[in-house]
């Protein structure tokens, strides 16, 4: 703590100047540029009581606690994250810092700032539709993982009618924005295993319909991407319920068959592993038994020449021989039903 | 809000020459038709790219991140297909290993280079991010002598929770031990590649440069630092020595380094101008031989993929055949080479094979036989291990969330690398520590039995996938 010069602000005092600041940068008038500068410099002084700088530790549990607690009263987060695009381009990056810091702020095993985003949802949305918003995205982005890895907020973005918007997101033709979106939206689906299944299970066809899009994109990066994670989905046990629906449906082992065939190489190696389920389906339904029976012999063949150059993929070679000798004793087992 | 149309950058941007490639691709020179400005454009194939695609957007994320005068700014990414545009600020001077082929440097140089890098390394690892690939090649320098931080291929984000990375990423010879090591790395380590680019920018080569990088990866921790020998001022060489300390602790920061007197004494940047015109005058005098040769390397297409079948599937019994599979392409993996490659890149496999419980271990295409060798994880590890430690982080206890949790599973996530630098450095060590281990358990068992133990374990072609017995056991019941 310096002993000299500036006089340390309190917790206290900078919330309150910065709340300030970022009101007057809303109003936008013509003090705008005086508002900017001390919105910028009460981040920095937050950020570092939370971070600490070269020079100086972070500042002690106390004046944290007290520091959280002005945020939670004044809901200076909501008020920064709804103003983000007001702020400039190093001070919208000190913003995501200091609410990541305070999101995972721990008191033994609470964790205060996520009970109380709980009572006021609307920062989770208001950071959602961040994703519209081009210059603020990515911040966005930031926060919003943070806040999916626990459990209790993923939950909220999950059942809210926002989390759909996810599946334009993960679309938009700024690359950038598109991957981050879809690294929020994976997070999302796979974090909370139990919740995560509850998810897809209650919403099921919903959320299969929307899946569907993004495995049909024109944009290669989300077909290969959302094929990848639908592979991940259903693989997870904890999804065993909704994988069963998915193998049973003739048009979504139709669509991977055509994957398989896509030219992209990558591609036609995640939907192998999509397309494997349905044929290791001990119980497959009529009708895809009929299609795979169909297509028996053009299968064998294909398979047989399918990806011959991973041969350092041993787990790959193994599953491979096995899907042509369950797709050879197709007959036997159809008898048998 | 650009939401679904589809935005072309060869209408954006027109490519001029290629000027420069490597193992993520080729870098073009271009102009923003929209403002005439120069860029560079660096299109990676993503479908011949080796690196999940993951990790290209986190390169990006990251360098979409940093604002600073010392770091190559990047101004957009577009796709085209499953090419990736990514556009960013054209250097007209070259990588400082591209000036050191006109000839040496001298010291006055070598600091000025060394004091605009700490400056990009303050800026980085103020913002908590790590560059973990510092070396001559990574420097580039614009024509009026600007010197930047390039290449973020191997960037890292520390958060708060991870304010230590665990990952083995960077090129052997610029190495800190501590990364070798695989133990918890900071920006401590940016600071000894630094130092070691120190001595590449005096030498021309980074120390033990004579060595096959594997070796080196044992003598970085072994040995001594190296030194800075030869005839440099006393300055230069404490410079050196700080930054070359086997202890992260004892290394300076950036911020540090600046106060140094080789660095407080260094000149203006513009006497950089002299080594960028020697440059192009010696690219100039050998320009015509070069070029023909860099043309040849180019995309060529060979043959078709073996498995293109392209009768369509039959997918119903009536109605008109779905014509969705166009004649395929090929996509050979060798268009381009590398001409310094990525001798050890092994990336934290937590997003990709280890959440991926069925796949374990998916080797890289095998572009380049001599990386393929190095990075591929033994049978031991894909069947036995990974499985084992898979299976690990889902248990409940790991799975959670929370802190102590996190904590957790980077405790997992630093044993599966131990067991993966192990067998990389040595092979079979895997293999035998099981071998002893079943030994100790079971003393009586005969040597041939337990070999044939180990065959299995490891090798065993047979063995089924984790995610067929499971199916099969839980449906049938």
């Amino acid at each position: 703590m310096p002993l000299f010069g500036k006089s340390q602000k309190s917790p206290a005092e900078v919330v309150k100047a910065l709340k300030e600041a970022v009101n007057a940068l809303e109003k936008g008038d013509k003090k705008a540029e005086k508002a900017q500068e001390d919105v910028s410099k009460n981040l920095v002084l937050i950020k570092n009581m939370l971070y600490g700088t070269a020079d100086s530790e972070p500042q002690t549990d106390i004046i944290v606690a007290q520091l959280a607690q002005e945020m939670y009263n004044t809901h200076l987060l909501l008020l920064l994250i709804t103003n983000l695009n007001r702020i400039d381009f190093e001070g919208k990056k000190d913003v995501a810092q200091v609410f990541n810091n305070i999101v995972r702020r721990q008191i033994g095993t609470r964790s205060p700032t996520v009970e109380y985003i709980c009572t006021k949802p609307e920062i989770l949305f208001t950071l959602m539709s961040g994703y519209q918003h081009q210059e603020i995205a990515l911040n966005c982005g930031t926060m919003l993982r943070e806040c999916a890895r626990y459990e209790a907020l993923a939950k909220i973005m999950l059942q809210s009618e926002d989390f759909f918007n996810f599946f334009r997101y993960v679309e938009v033709s700024t690359f950038d924005i598109a991957s981050d979106a879809f690294s929020t939206f994976k997070e999302l689906l796979t974090r909370h295993k139990i919740l995560c299944a509850e998810f897809l299970e209650h919403n099921y066809d919903k959320v299969f319909s929307h899946y569907q899009r993004l495995l049909n994109s024109e944009n290669y990066v989300t077909r290969r991407q959302s094929l990848k994670l639908l592979g991940e989905l259903l693989l997870d046990r904890h999804n065993f319920t909704v994988m069963t629906k998915y193998i049973s449906n003739p048009d979504n082992l139709k669509l991977m068959m055509n994957m398989l065939k896509e030219k992209s190489r990558n591609i036609q190696f995640e939907a192998f592993h999509v397309f494997k389920v349905f044929v290791a389906n001990p119980n497959k339904p009529k009708a895809i038994l009929d299609i795979l029976l169909r297509n028996q012999e053009k299968l064998i063949d294909f398979l047989t020449k399918f990806h011959t150059d991973r041969s350092e993929d041993e787990q790959f070679i193994e599953e491979k021989a096995y899907l042509i000798k369950q797709i050879k004793e197709l007959n036997k087992n159809a008898t048998e039903h | 809000m650009a939401f679904k149309q589809r935005v072309d950058p060869e209408l954006i941007f027109t490519k001029q020459e290629r000027i420069g490639k490597g193992s993520f691709g080729e870098v073009f020179k271009g102009i923003d038709n929209r403002t005439q400005q120069v860029v560079a454009i660096k299109i990676i194939d993503l479908e011949e790219a080796e690196d999940e695609i993951e990790d290209i957007q986190q390169e990006i994320m990251v360098l979409s991140q940093c604002d600073s005068p010392f770091v190559t700014k990047y101004y957009g990414s577009y796709l085209k297909g499953s090419k990736l545009w990514i556009i960013m600020e054209y250097l007209g001077g070259g990588s400082a290993l591209d000036l050191m082929n006109a000839g040496n440097f001298e010291e006055m140089h070598i600091a000025i280079i060394l004091r605009e890098l700490l400056k990009g390394l303050d800026y980085l690892h103020s913002e908590r991010k790590l560059h973990r690939d510092i070396k001559a090649a990574n420097v580039l320098l614009s024509e009026m002598g600007d010197v930047k931080l390039a290449d973020f291929g191997v960037a890292g984000q520390l958060t708060n929770t991870t304010s230590k990375r665990s990952t083995f990423v960077g090129t052997p010879f610029w190495m800190a031990p501590e990364v070798i090591k695989q133990s918890a790395y900071d920006s401590k380590a940016d600071i000894w590649s630094l130092g070691i680019t120190a001595i590449e920018l005096a030498k021309g080569e980074p120390p033990n440069s004579e060595l096959h990088p594997m070796r080196v990866l044992f003598l970085i921790p072994k040995n001594n630092p190296p030194q800075l020998t030869g005839s440099y001022s006393k300055q230069f060489k404490e410079f050196v020595e700080a930054c070359l300390n086997k202890d992260p602790e004892n290394r300076p920061t950036a911020k540090e380094l600046l106060k140094f007197t080789f660095i407080r004494k260094a000149k203006k940047n513009s006497f950089l101008i002299d080594l960028i015109d020697r440059y192009k005058k010696w690219k100039s005098q050998r320009s015509e031989g070069s070029e023909t040769e860099s043309e040849n390397s180019d995309m060529e297409d060979s043959g078709k993929a073996d498995n293109d079948v392209d009768e369509p599937w039959i997918m119903t019994v009536k109605g008109p055949r779905s014509a969705k599979s166009p004649p395929g392409e090929s996509h050979n993996g060798s268009c381009y080479t590398c001409t310094k490659p990525k001798l050890l890149y092994v990336k934290d496999r937590e997003s990709s094979s280890l959440n991926r419980s069925p796949k374990i271990g998916v080797p890289p295409p095998g572009e380049n036989s001599s990386e393929s060798s190095l990075t591929t994880s033994s049978p031991c590890l894909s069947y036995l291990i990974y499985p084992l430690i898979s299976k690990l982080q889902r248990l409940p206890q790991y799975s959670n969330s929370g802190q102590e949790a996190s904590h957790k599973t980077d405790a997992i996530e630093e044993l599966k690398n131990a067991f993966e630098v192990a067998d990389r450095s040595c092979p079979f060590t895997s293999v035998f520590i099981v071998s002893d281990m079943i030994r100790k358990l079971l003393p009586s068992m005969p040597e041939n039995r337990l070999h044939a133990v180990v065959d299995r374990l490891t090798s065993d072609p047979s063995a089924k996938s984790d995610y067929i017995a499971a199916l099969n056991s839980s449906q049938s019941k």
